[in-house]
């Protein structure tokens, strides 16, 4: 912990929290998801804006429900570290990183390791949209800024969103936009409880689509997906926990098709932009 | 690595590739050829290194130590777990760009990863909570396979924890394959003390650790670990590592 900044006391203990006493905690068993207006395929309403950030040359912010971050891009910049080697390609720099308050646990002031591999997975997952040879010299920085965090896998997804769109807003070329969408394998149903071994292993575990915090604590395994749809080509795949070959295909295919609906959303947020700026003038 | 080569040579292995021949004599779905050995470090609980003919040397080691069990304050999930902390270190002498903080990135990612696959907190089926009163059968092993339940010795309390380190010696091309073959060769080699467990009435334990070197527990759903194969597209084949 953070000394110099959290007086607090060494030990803390969580506080108690009583809960009315029809209050039941959402489980697989339901059959249902945790919100349960969604069916397994459903993803959560998306609200895309861009330009909120006007010291930035392009910047968007991405709702879906209760995952919210922010993201600036600055650049394309002279890259002027000392020690960097000349490139004939442009750099792309990303940093992810959780607000304190956007989890449910206190995050640090400092980069912990999983902000740092979120940050690679990010660069990975757009570099190959940007055409960097053409930024010979320079550097793209993209910043995210995670307000609420509501399961980790629709956050990477979103964080893919919204830094393709504050790119396209900053104005850089792009091959085509990325657009991120995450899913997760929940076993559902009675059957895990009442059978012994064989049924629940046999029976394939439900793809949600865009699983939120809920959901993900009974994943098997979840996919985040990067994908360019316009061009049909897929940039990212992280894949963890295990399941079936046939499942994760499954999934990929899933998550393609939600991507072309995110980006229907995203060209929409970008056209937005454009009258903006129309009135503006 | 971006070692620099000129258009010609680029073209050569294009072409190449394109002909399913490469500049060793492989084809396209050819293997380098593998080198494992096991316990190679006696201070530890089990290691493993890995060698790909061609330059990739990883040396994996599996400690193990007894610590607190880490407990999900929300869920209440962890309390009958050991635990598994992984480390990838990348050598300077492995590469020029590994030098000072050039490595940081890499290590990172790699831990990571290895973390995720391995000790997966977030997959491990949490229906536990449920099924104390549905009578729901053990929860099977995480997603690396090992069965963390068979880690703990005093549930609530201690357990064991396996610190997995992997050395990057030399990086020669599919690291993640050297890494995973590693980790899966050192925890088969992996052997921990037997434990023996005393009640003392309420809630009191105390625990043991039995010395003797011939009677040991093995690292339980070893034989479930994954491994990882590398595959590289180069323009409309898939080559399966290709060096540098």
């Amino acid at each position: 912990m953070d000394r110099k900044r959290v007086p607090g006391p060494e030990l803390s203990v969580a506080p108690l929290v009583e809960y009315p006493s029809d209050f039941k905690r959402w489980t697989p068993l339901d059959e249902i998801r945790h919100d349960p207006k969604r069916q397994p395929e459903d993803m959560r309403p998306i609200y895309l804006k861009t330009g909120l950030i006007s010291q930035a040359n392009g910047s968007a912010y991405i709702e879906l429900e209760k995952t919210k971050l922010a993201c600036g891009v600055y650049g394309p910049r002279p890259v002027k570290k000392v020690g960097q080697v000349f490139s004939g390609k442009g750099v792309l720099y990303c940093e992810i990183k959780f607000a304190t308050f956007s989890c449910a646990k206190r995050r640090t002031n400092i980069r912990d390791p999983q902000e740092r591999e979120l940050s690679q997975i990010l660069s990975q997952a757009l570099s190959p949209a940007i055409q960097l040879d053409k930024l010979p010299k320079s550097a793209i920085d993209i910043y995210i800024t995670v307000l609420e965090s509501d399961g980790w896998g629709s956050c990477v997804a979103a964080a893919i969103t919204a830094a393709s769109v504050a790119l396209a807003h900053a104005g850089i070329e792009m091959l085509d936009l990325v657009a991120g969408c995450s899913a997760a394998y929940i076993q559902t149903g009675p059957s895990i409880s009442s059978s012994k071994d064989s049924i629940a292993a046999s029976r394939p575990p439900q793809i949600f689509m865009d699983a939120d915090l809920e959901e993900e604590k009974y994943e098997q395994g979840a996919i985040v997906l990067a994908y360019m749809p316009s061009l049909n080509e897929v940039t990212h795949v992280l894949q963890s926990g295990k399941a079936e070959g046939s499942i994760i295909s499954q999934s990929v295919e899933h998550c393609m098709e939600a991507c072309n609906k995110i980006y229907a959303v995203m060209h929409h947020a970008l056209l937005e932009s454009i009258n903006d700026n129309k009135e503006a003038l | 690595m971006p070692s620099l080569i000129s258009p010609a040579e680029r073209d050569y292995i294009l072409k190449g590739i394109e002909c399913n021949v490469r500049a060793d004599g492989r084809q396209r779905p050819d293997y380098r050829e593998v080198t494992i050995e096991t316990g190679v470090v006696s201070q530890t609980s089990g290691s493993a290194r890995v060698r790909i003919a061609g330059g990739t040397d990883v040396l994996v080691s599996v400690k193990a130590e007894i610590g607190p069990v880490q407990v999900d304050p929300e869920t209440g999930d962890g309390a009958d777990k050991g635990q598994i902390v992984c480390n990838v270190e990348c050598a300077p002498s492995a590469s020029q760009q590994f030098e000072g903080r050039g490595a940081d990135d890499l290590n990172n990612e790699l831990t990571q990863m290895m973390s995720r696959f391995l000790s997966h907190n977030t997959n491990t089926p949490a229906h536990k909570s449920s099924s104390t009163e549905a009578g729901a059968p053990a929860a099977p092993a995480g997603p690396g396979g090992i069965n963390l339940s068979k880690l703990c010795i005093i549930p609530g309390q201690q357990c064991w924890v396996l610190f997995v380190d992997a050395l990057v010696m030399d990086y020669g091309g599919n690291l993640m394959d050297a890494i995973f073959m590693g980790t899966r060769a050192a925890i088969y080699d992996t052997r921990i003390p037997k434990t023996e467990v005393q009640d003392l009435g309420d809630g009191q334990f105390e625990f043991e650790v039995l010395d003797d070197a011939e009677d040991t527990d093995i690292v339980e759903g070893r034989e479930d670990m994954p491994i990882c194969v590398t595959l590289n597209k180069v323009s409309d084949h898939f080559t399966i590592l290709s060096l540098e």
